[in-house]
């Protein structure tokens, strides 16, 4: 156990730094600048603006700079002027050039607890209804029921998740006004965002519950129980589920940290203010920081959903070690 | 020993309490963002990139700004003129080199301490210090000093210290202000009136300095620290959600202030923003609304599109054969069928442009007469500069353009034209934001789509773009008699004597050509209809000082006002109207004496 | 005891055994697989389903449809008419885009086969006026052509990336996989905007029509879905090497290239293909998205993506064009499910699992 969690650890700030380092470089190969814009500042403002936020400096001493405090200003490495800001070490993500009066920290800070809440709101009843739905399916299997469900999760994959916000939309705030159109002040401006974004993870985790107790309901072990006269109930939920959630949680993983970092579709179509639309806006108006900052944070978190969904396969599959992974 | 766990009644009940966790956590962060609605609530279309008017540089921003500060100027509703905001009185010396600006007595800053002229003397100074970077400083270039100060180097080229630098703003007493110029400059007070140059509170800075001096710079702009002197104070920012402001009642003309709460939305999406004013959840919308409706919304009484001092043209590389002869730019200029592209694509009231300053007129300006579409006299530019049937293949031209299908629709058009008129085959490229502003600026196009839009009331803010030393020509054209033009009448006052000096000017472009105008815009507010003090300017800037809601009286009235054939569509707001303590106390005088 | 069960052959003699061996000739995978899928309704269906779709957007220039890009402006916003009730005698105009050499020829044929004939609004017109049976036409064309150009570029990179890695084994093999780890870990859309803004750079520099827009996108969403498949075909060379036909083959001598054109390719083949058809429906999902940003397909051209963006606009309080939003979505949708059940038909055909954890 101790061994996993300092591997995995070690690997996290390994991919960090590899991540880091290749979103850095690209965000700079890439023309175009934070401060470049159709109504262009004098050269002599912008060589100011720029001044501000070190973007004067050469590539690699910004590079170093951004890491954080590898103590190179006593070899005068980072030069005499005062160090802007702490760095990715540090715990620093920076100034944001898009948003001036924001910190990369700051605006993380802010969004970040509401892409979660969503986020997890999308789960909380994604897997919920995935994991009911798949195992009445595989239970009920070739029967309508089993059928008809497996239609719903498929319409669920194939319809883009801003096709399913605009019919909810349409539904529910439009047509029936039951629900705020957008928003972000109250619980109720939530329902409807989080059913959107947990309609796909619910489809996919019904499927793969459903495929993955249909295998391993055919094992040997739940065979036996069967035979020994165990309720058909108990034996779907003790013996076969088991192994059957495996492939489930394995997709969990990657997709949760998709969901917890806010999808910007849905942060747009319903305008809650998340960490979504930064992967986008970020990116395109050249912020550097904040195109890393939210680049770390989701890397972060899928390195370390990846290590939780490999702890729960060894406690799902006792066939596998923690030591081998 | 790993089933048992896996399978145990307490494993079982541990899981199934996860996502009640969830939700109960996600219940509880929501309860915290609770907050009632506004008086008023519009759509800024966007985050503000800045709360300090020294650092900020937009549309969306100048409408927060304007409620939270207040400079010597400001600008009136209607019409958009510069007026005197904090100014008491302004004399201008007779070389007209000197202003005297006496401040309002009595003016105090959202937290009690007095505002002086020394506050101005302190603003002007941070505005101009390459530390603030501040993108507007260029524009102050012609105060005696500021060049000096904002580049570090006078204008010989050679470094200069800051601090020897004597910048010609001076306050000489606590109410009185003066500004030494460099030339006379006729634009100054419309200058002044820029959102940009409102003073910030130099103690509250100072202080947010001195406690974090890494941070300080998000620090003194949160809610709470930021001390203004506008109509509002900030009491909540969220970033990408809503700026909540509330009035301030320190304020010198709080008595004049009707709304008490302002909410200003950053939403992107134009359906949802459209969505929630229909919900009533907004009552104004800024130019963002979906394009496919516009025909819809023309015929309700809450859109009304109008004249804004904004021009849609194409910029031409004049580096690049065969663009480089002015024969071939005015072939072009004369084949694109703007009629076309403002009656059937764009609808919404844009007119056809043929000259550098749209609408073809901006105060007391007005442009020369422009030739308009002429297919004969364009075939007969492009032979006589040897192209055609009989001369030269043109070769291929690519029209470069931003990623919209607007900007993809036009250029369509407009190469349609060409190449069924003049033969030329052209090419589309779009670009996403920041490659299509480097390739524009390198001069790695042969036409690219640009606009303009009006910095303050004054036509030269136009002319001066095309310029060769501007940074924004970036169409490769100089003129030496363009730039001497230009150069003259900066220094000129007298309106006949500037507006005949930039005609000669325009005429100038006009023949030469080094940009193609399309259209000129115009502003698409959706607002409500019993939104009162409203402005309609050209330069579509909205002072939240002014809002307020009519009554049903009022409403009826203004109604009657109006086009009679649009559709009257209900309103949100409240029935009984929102007036400011003065407007109370008017209308109870007014309705005594019609008793 | 084991030794002399070996050859304890029933009172057989080993020849006739031999001989009876060589005239069994084994039923091909691919053959088998084929009856298997048509043993199952609901991916047989959907392959039918996807073949006509197929043929029609493939050949979409040659139905008797309006162009996807004419508007008129004079019948808009038009809701669908029944052909039956159809009143509108529209003239077909050739008006398009610059098309390829193969478009132009089959929208030269369209106009010999029909003349002037041409649909009217069956399902409606947007708000340019344009028609929408056509414009979900177009667009089925341009989404499938893009998702199946995708998905190749992701096949060919994902297969060598994969069987390389696996086959060289140790360091090689850890750092190819950390390569794939990594670009994992980035964000989908950061990717893809500063790949393609990479890419529009020498676009630009080179300033001729060496690479095609339509190019660059296709390669960016190939290189960004590959990294399943490798993981994939790397999970399933691994298993094939140490598997006892190839250790026998190696055993018995024969060479690296035999083995892999003889055992490995034919077996990792089959885990290819499936991947591929699950591939289609997350381009074209992925498609839908950047379009939806304003990043994807660029007008005048359409793909189901950016249709269905336009149809979600259409939801608004003023005025619910329903057809825009309805059509479009069905469209793409039973796209999408066709090809996920036929992914899942094909996956039981060819007995694949799901190899890919744990890594």
């Amino acid at each position: 156990m101790k061994r996993f969690v300092l591997r995995r650890a070690l690997g996290l700030v390994l991919t960090v730094w590899i991540v880091v380092t290749t979103a850095f470089l690209m965000m700079r190969v890439v023309p175009g600048g934070p401060f470049s814009a159709e109504r262009r500042l004098p050269a002599a403002v912008l060589a100011n603006v720029e001044a501000r936020y070190h973007l004067d400096w050469p590539i690699w001493r910004q590079y170093l700079q951004y890491l954080g405090p590898l103590n190179l200003d006593s070899h005068g490495l980072l030069g005499d002027r005062e160090r802007p800001f702490g760095g990715v070490l540090a715990g620093d993500l920076g100034p944001s050039f898009r948003y001036r009066d924001y910190t990369v920290n700051q605006i993380l800070g802010e969004s970040l607890p509401l892409s979660l809440a969503l986020g997890s709101l999308a789960l909380a009843w994604a897997v919920t209804v995935g994991t009911t739905l798949g195992i009445l399916a595989a239970a009920r299997r070739g029967t309508k029921l089993d059928l008809s469900l497996r239609l719903v999760a498929a319409l669920g994959i194939a319809l883009p998740s801003f096709v399913i916000a605009g019919l909810l939309v349409l539904v529910f705030s439009l047509a029936l006004g039951w629900s705020p159109v957008a928003g972000s002040s109250t619980f109720a401006h939530f329902v409807l965002p989080s059913l959107a974004l947990g309609a796909p993870v619910a489809a996919y985790v019904a499927r793969l519950v459903r495929t993955g107790l249909i295998e391993s309901l055919s094992q040997d072990y739940v065979r036996t129980a069967v035979a020994k006269g165990l309720p058909y109930s108990t034996v779907i939920l003790r013996h076969a589920a088991r192994g059957g959630l495996l492939p489930a949680v394995s997709y969990l993983g990657p997709a949760a940290a998709g969901v917890l970092t806010g999808s910007l579709v849905i942060e747009r179509i319903f305008a809650i203010p998340g960490t979504g639309s930064h992967f986008v806006a970020s990116a395109l108006s050249r912020d550097y920081t904040l195109a890393l900052g939210v680049t770390i944070v989701y890397s972060v978190l899928i390195y370390s959903l990846n290590a939780l969904v490999d702890f729960a396969y060894t406690r799902l599959d006792p066939r596998i070690a923690l030591e081998e992974l | 020993m790993a089933s048992r766990r896996w399978a145990s009644p307490l494993w079982v009940a541990a899981l199934s309490l996860v996502p009640l966790a969830l939700v109960a956590w996600a219940w509880s962060l929501t309860l915290a963002r609770a907050l009632p609605r506004a008086d008023f609530v519009f759509n800024n279309g966007t985050e503000v990139s800045s709360l300090d008017p020294a650092a900020a540089n937009g549309i969306p921003e100048g409408r927060v700004i304007r409620a939270l500060y207040e400079g010597l100027y400001t600008r009136e509703p209607i019409g958009g003129n510069a007026v005197p905001a904090l100014a008491a009185n302004t004399e201008l010396s007779a070389d007209r080199l000197t202003y005297i600006f006496k401040l309002k007595p009595g003016i105090v800053w959202s937290n009690g301490d007095p505002l002086t002229a020394a506050d101005f003397e302190w603003n002007f100074r941070r505005l101009l210090d390459p530390e603030t970077a501040s993108p507007f400083a260029g524009e102050l270039w012609c105060i005696r000093g500021a060049r000096e100060l904002n580049t570090g180097r006078d204008a010989a080229d050679t470094p200069v210290e800051p601090g020897a630098v004597a910048l010609g703003v001076k306050a000489t007493d606590d109410a009185t202000l003066v500004i030494e110029l460099v030339a006379p400059t006729a634009h100054f007070l419309e200058l002044l009136a820029a959102y940009q140059l409102s003073p910030v509170h130099r103690a509250s800075l100072e202080a947010a300095r001195k406690r974090s001096p890494q941070g300080w710079t998000s620090e003194w702009t949160r809610p709470g620290a930021l001390v203004g002197n506008g109509p509002y104070v900030l009491a909540e920012r969220r970033l990408n959600d809503r700026i909540r402001l509330v009035k301030n009642e320190r304020y010198w003309d709080a008595d004049s202030v009707a709304m008490r709460t302002i909410d200003a939305l950053a939403i992107e999406d134009a359906t949802t923003a459209f969505n929630l004013y229909f919900a009533g959840e907004v009552d104004w919308l800024d130019g963002n609304v979906p394009a496919s409706l516009i025909d819809r919304l023309l015929a309700r009484d809450d859109f009304d599109p109008e004249p804004y001092f904004g021009l849609y043209f194409y910029r031409v590389n004049t580096t690049k054969p065969p663009l480089d002869d002015p024969r071939v730019r005015r072939a072009l200029y004369a084949t694109i069928n703007r009629v076309q592209i403002c009656d059937r694509l764009l609808e919404a009231g844009q007119k056809p442009a043929y000259t550098l300053v749209p609408w073809g007129h901006m105060g007391s300006y007005s442009s020369p007469p422009a030739k308009k579409e002429d297919l004969e006299g364009a075939r007969q530019a492009l032979a006589e500069a040897g192209f055609g049937p009989e001369g030269k293949p043109i070769g291929t031209l690519r029209i470069l353009y931003n990623s919209s299908e607007q900007n993809r629709s036009i250029a369509e058009l407009v190469a349609n034209d060409w190449s069924e008129y003049l033969d030329i085959d052209v090419d589309l490229e779009n670009q996403e934001w920041k490659s299509y502003v480097d390739r524009q600026s390198n001069l790695q196009y042969d036409v690219s789509r640009s606009s303009w839009i009006c910095d303050y009331l004054d036509v030269l803010n136009f002319f001066a773009v095309f310029t060769s030393e501007s940074d924004n020509n970036r169409t490769g054209w100089k003129n030496a008699d363009y730039d001497k033009l230009i150069a003259e009448a900066r220094g000129i006052v007298d309106p006949g004597a500037r507006n005949a000096l930039l005609r000669r000017a325009e005429t100038i472009l006009l023949d030469e050509l080094p940009i193609l105008p399309i259209y000129s815009y115009v502003s698409q507010n959706l607002v409500d209809p019993r939104v009162g003090g409203f402005g309609v300017n050209p330069l579509n800037e909205q002072n939240p000082k002014y809002w307020y809601w009519m009554d049903e009286p009022e409403l009826a009235r203004s109604r009657r006002a109006q086009n009679k054939r649009e559709k009257k569509v209900s309103s949100h707001g409240p029935k009984e109207g929102l007036y400011s303590p003065k407007a109370q106390a008017e209308r109870k005088a007014g309705g005594r004496t019609r008793k | 005891m084991a030794a002399e069960a070996r050859w304890d052959l029933g009172g057989r003699d080993v020849d006739a055994l031999y001989a009876e061996a060589q005239r069994f000739r084994g039923e091909p995978i691919s053959t088998r697989a084929w009856r298997k899928l048509r043993k199952n309704r609901a991916a047989w269906f959907s392959w039918l389903f996807l073949c006509v779709i197929g043929l029609g957007s493939l050949f979409a220039p040659l139905l008797p449809i309006p162009s996807p890009k004419t508007m008129r402006p004079s019948e808009r916003p038009q809701p669908p008419v029944w052909p039956w009730l159809d009143k509108t005698k529209q003239q077909f105009e050739v008006d398009y885009w610059d098309l390829g050499v193969v478009d132009g020829a089959l929208v030269e044929l369209r106009t010999k086969l029909f003349g002037k004939y041409q649909t009217g609004p069956w399902l409606g017109a947007d708000s340019q006026g344009r028609d929408l049976l056509a414009r979900i036409g177009w667009g089925s064309r341009k989404s499938i052509l893009t998702a199946l150009a995708a998905a190749s570029i992701s096949l060919t990179i994902g297969v060598v990336w994969g069987a390389w890695a696996a086959l060289k084994g140790g360091r090689t093999d850890r750092w190819m996989m950390r390569f794939v780890d990594v670009l994992y870990s980035l964000p989908f859309v950061f990717l893809v905007i500063t790949a393609l803004a990479l890419f529009d750079a020498p676009r630009a520099s080179l300033g001729e029509e060496l690479i095609d827009r339509e190019v660059v996108f296709f390669v960016v969403l190939g290189a960004v879905f590959w990294l399943t498949m490798a993981r994939v075909v790397r999970g399933q060379v691994l298993a094939l090497k140490s598997s006892e036909f190839v250790l026998a083959a190696r055993a018995m001598g024969a060479p690296t290239a035999w083995i892999l054109r003889r055992h490995v390719l034919p077996n990792v083949l089959p885990v290819a293909v499936v991947y591929l058809t699950l591939t289609l429906p997350s381009v074209m999902l992925a498609e839908a998205f950047l379009s939806f940003l304003g990043l994807g397909v660029q007008a005048p051209e359409v793909s189901f993506g950016l249709l269905v963006a336009d149809g979600v606009e259409a939801i608004n309080a003023l005025q619910v064009r329903w057809w825009l939003f309805a059509y479009p979505a069905v469209a793409m949708a039973s796209v999408l499910l066709a090809l996920f059940v036929l992914g899942d038909g094909l996956r039981d055909a060819l007995d694949v699992r799901d190899k890919e954890r744990p890594a």
